[in-house]
């Protein structure tokens, strides 16, 4: 089972990227568990898996809107499908890097994959309860799930 | 090992054979080729002289003959030029071949000595006649051809010589046949030593050859050996599942090192490899650092190995390897290093390295199951005083309670107050499940909601909330659930076990009978008052009426309500047995509980004969926890002051325990009331009582049973 510094790290990991890429921080809405479907995902997930003391997967899930007005705060210009696929995939990198950062010796962690329209064809691993963290960034919803045993 | 044994002897038999060789070598050019080569000469030169002497054998008789004629000729007044002529030829030809026989071995040889002697002195009457060279001849018209004064002269030598010549001939060819028959036998002497020299060059050169073969023999048997042992050292460094390889005295890898390091290291090339390369990106920097150290240490001369391997920084390391689906894993590696020590300094540092993360994974797993097992029996212990169909009953309603704790924290909040409100409910849900848990002495169970609760009540005391705060709140919950799940899987076992036990119709039947039991029994109560009391050093009894007509809709709702209740008089309303008696009480505290029912609806009544409440303390408390001001405090009635009781999160005690303290108790009370569209009232007198009286509807049996 996570302990709160592991889950604090993925969760610093997303807010961060808001602060510094779009400076605008995050905030983290009332996280809670899934117990019998799956967390759900939003137009864009970025996933990076996790092996070695934990195993499992944490993924960055976010509308499409977000992420318009998110490349819009990054002087970005082009919305192309590929640029919100970078976008959501560069979130799933920081988040990977502030993992890395805090537990390089105990985490191996993949990079990152981006799953797009809405697809939820990804294994989650069996006996967890996935956590899901609300994050909020100015009118949008997005969601950072934590799927690791 | 063995093969090292070996080894030495062979090299000394080798050395051995070389140098006798070398001796035969030499021997036969000393012994054989040398002396052979001398003889042959000398027997060349014997060879010549004995054909000169052969050949002038005849010489001495051909100068008689050939001085007859000159003298005869000259007599004659015939041409002698031919005759001188013949004459210088013969003593030329036999001056050369006496000079041969003298430079011969033979030249030692008083035959030859006297020859020559002989020799020099026909050689002295000759040499008139040899040196002629003028007329001797002259031609008179009166006297026709006439001897001149030379022609007499050198006839009257040539007489002289003839005499002398004749008379020493014998003797000289004498000498001659002698010196010649020494030579023959010298010639076949030198011969026979010549043979005897060859045939022991050529037995030195069969034997030479025969230590050759030997020594060929030697070679390849040496070589096959080494073959061999190179062939062990390579099955051997093949087979092994440790690691070996040697580091020089920069730290490098040798040459040769055991194919198990691939596997380990997911890497090929080894040799020249830096071990600080070898490790770069494995461990980290600072253990690689000691390592090296430690390694350094080794190679010293004065370090004990026995000493300095505790302090190996490598005994056991966790290393992240590439693994073959060109992701990275966590290994578990053993190093272990040795000196490999050579005549007079450390040549190398021998490094075994093991992979042993089968092992520490399987240790890990074995401690983890061990510590499991332990957690399971005392899970089991814990529960097995709880009859399973209670229990099974108690997590039915414990993991719906949890359910609504993840339904409230899903909902959707961004401001402080909505997320106050969610620990408010949340509260409530946990209240409800630690009580019962410990109505049904689950202290596992009864501990986690605790803590939960002290997560709550540190998240309520914060100014401000945000999602971030109830990051806390997810890992309790998850943990809770965690946990109902292994009791539901050991309530599951000894379900089963019972099943087995019992017959299958008896177990389904009995299982079917109780499963209505009832919460609400007088032993129940009694027995969680019981355990309640005594930790809080006080004594109680419980006094119940008519509890057994409790209808089953309405059993949990209003057994949760008396739970809380009865907690609640246990901890602040019966006074310690010292303190009543000294008010004049019993020293046992007394909870009447009573059921009643009629045509509007049903009752119950709950009274402790405690300290009763009293309305001060209670401004106070809410003074003291910001749920009012000292103002709003001053104005209230007492009948309003004791509403605060009904108030999430309000508590007179300061600090909370496993029994109360957080105020959530009665706020439960009056929700599960308030579910029940009931009413609940309070009346109290210090010192003496404080009854709560909860009425609710008739209908209330049918929409509860439904609920």
């Amino acid at each position: 089972m996570l302990d709160e510094r592991e889950l604090r790290t993925f969760v610093d990991g997303t807010t961060n990227f808001f602060e510094v890429a779009a400076q605008q921080p995050a905030t983290v809405g009332s996280p809670y568990l899934v117990t019998d479907d799956r967390p759900g995902v939003h137009e864009y997930t970025g996933i990076i898996r996790v092996s070695g003391r934990r195993s499992g997967l944490v993924y960055f899930t976010a509308p499409k809107t977000l992420l318009t007005v998110l490349l819009m705060k990054m002087q970005e210009n082009d919305f192309s499908h590929q640029t919100m696929c970078d976008a959501v995939g560069e979130v799933a990198n920081t988040i990977s890097g502030n993992a890395r950062r805090d537990y390089g010796k105990d985490f191996v962690i993949s990079v990152p994959t981006v799953v797009s329209g809405g697809s939820e064809e990804f294994e989650l691993p069996g006996d967890t309860r996935p956590y899901v963290i609300p994050i909020n960034w100015r009118s949008h919803a997005a969601k950072l799930v934590v799927c690791l045993r | 090992m063995r093969q090292a044994m070996r080894s030495p002897f062979m090299m000394l038999r080798g050395r051995g054979a070389t140098v006798l060789s070398a001796v035969l070598i030499a021997g036969i050019i000393g012994v054989v080729l040398l002396p052979g080569y001398r003889l042959a000469r000398s027997l060349a030169a014997s060879n010549t002289a004995l054909q000169l002497v052969s050949e002038q054998q005849s010489t001495p008789e051909l100068l008689v003959r050939e001085i007859e004629l000159l003298r005869d000729r000259l007599a004659t007044r015939s041409y002698v030029g031919r005759n001188l002529e013949e004459l210088r030829r013969l003593v030329t030809s036999y001056d050369q071949a006496l000079a041969a026989v003298r430079a011969s071995d033979a030249g030692a040889l008083a035959e030859v000595q006297r020859a020559v002697e002989l020799w020099a002195r026909q050689r002295a009457t000759l040499e008139p006649l040899v040196s002629f060279s003028a007329q001797p001849y002259v031609d008179t018209d009166r006297g026709g051809t006439a001897l001149t004064p030379d022609g007499q002269k050198l006839a009257a030598d040539a007489r002289k010589a003839w005499q002398f010549v004749r008379a020493n001939t014998p003797a000289l060819i004498g000498q001659f046949e002698r010196a010649g028959e020494y030579l023959r036998r010298q010639a076949a002497g030198g011969a026979d030593e010549l043979r005897a020299l060859l045939l022991s060059g050529v037995l030195a050169t069969l034997v030479l050859f025969a230590i050759t073969l030997y020594l060929q023999l030697l070679k390849g048997r040496h070589e096959r050996a080494a073959r061999e042992s190179q062939e062990q050292t390579r099955d051997i460094l093949r087979s092994v599942k440790e690691g070996f390889f040697l580091l020089d005295a920069d730290m490098r890898i040798g040459a040769v090192w055991s194919d198990a390091l691939a596997t380990i290291f997911q890497r090929r090339e080894f040799a020249g490899l830096a071990f600080e390369e070898l490790l770069a990106g494995l461990v980290s920097e600072k253990t690689l650092q000691t390592a090296v150290k430690y390694i350094g240490l080794l190679r010293g001369e004065r370090a004990q190995e026995k000493l300095i391997k505790g302090i190996n920084p490598l005994a056991q390391v966790e290393v992240r390897l590439p693994d073959l689906g060109a992701g990275v894993e966590t290994r578990y590696l053993e190093f272990d290093f040795h000196r490999v020590s050579g005549q007079d300094s450390i040549r190398y540092v021998l490094v075994t390295v093991v992979d042993v993360t089968a092992s520490v994974l399987l240790a890990r797993e074995l401690r983890q199951s061990q510590e499991s097992g332990s957690g399971q029996t005392d899970l089991l212990m814990g529960m097995l005083h709880v009859d399973p169909l209670q229990l099974d009953n108690f997590l039915a309603t414990a993991r719906a309670n949890l359910k609504v704790v993840n339904a409230v924290l899903r909902e959707p909040s961004r401001e402080d107050d909505e997320f106050r409100s969610k620990i408010a409910k949340i509260f409530r849900e946990l209240h409800a499940v630690k009580g019962e848990a410990a109505l049904l002495r689950l202290g596992t169970v009864e501990a986690r909601a605790h803590a939960f609760e002290d997560v709550l009540q540190e998240l309520r005391a914060r100014p401000q909330l945000t999602g971030n705060d109830f990051l806390p709140l997810l890992l309790k919950l998850d943990e809770l659930l965690a946990h109902l799940q292994a009791l539901q899987e050991m309530s599951m076992r000894l379900l089963e076990l019972r099943a087995a036990m019992t017959s299958a119709a008896a177990s389904a039947g009995a299982a079917r009978g109780e499963m209505a039991a009832p919460m609400l029994t007088p032993g129940a109560l009694a027995e969680f008052a019981d355990g309640l009391a005594r930790r809080c050093g006080k004594r109680v009894q419980i006094v119940t009426e008519g509890l057994e007509h409790v209808p089953p809709a309405l059993q949990r709702p209003l057994g949760e309500a008396v739970l809380q209740m009865l907690r609640n008089a246990v901890v602040h309303g019966i006074e310690k047995s010292s303190v009543r008696e000294a008010a004049q009480k019993t020293a046992v505290g007394t909870v009447r509980i009573a059921f009643g029912r009629s045509s509007e609806g049903c009752s119950l009544s709950f009274e402790d004969d405690g300290a009763g409440i009293v309305a001060d303390t209670l401004k106070s408390a809410a003074v003291r926890k910001g749920l009012l001001s000292p103002e709003e405090a001053g104005q209230l009635e007492p009948r309003q002051a004791f509403r605060l009781i009904f108030q999430p999160g309000f508590s007179t005690q300061e600090e909370a325990t496993p029994d109360a303290g957080r105020g959530v108790g009665m706020d439960l009370v009056a929700k599960l009331v308030r579910e029940l569209s009931g009413r609940i009232s309070v009346a109290t007198r210090p010192g003496r009582f404080t009854r709560f009286e909860i009425r609710l509807p008739a209908a209330v049996e049918s929409v509860a049973g439904v609920a």
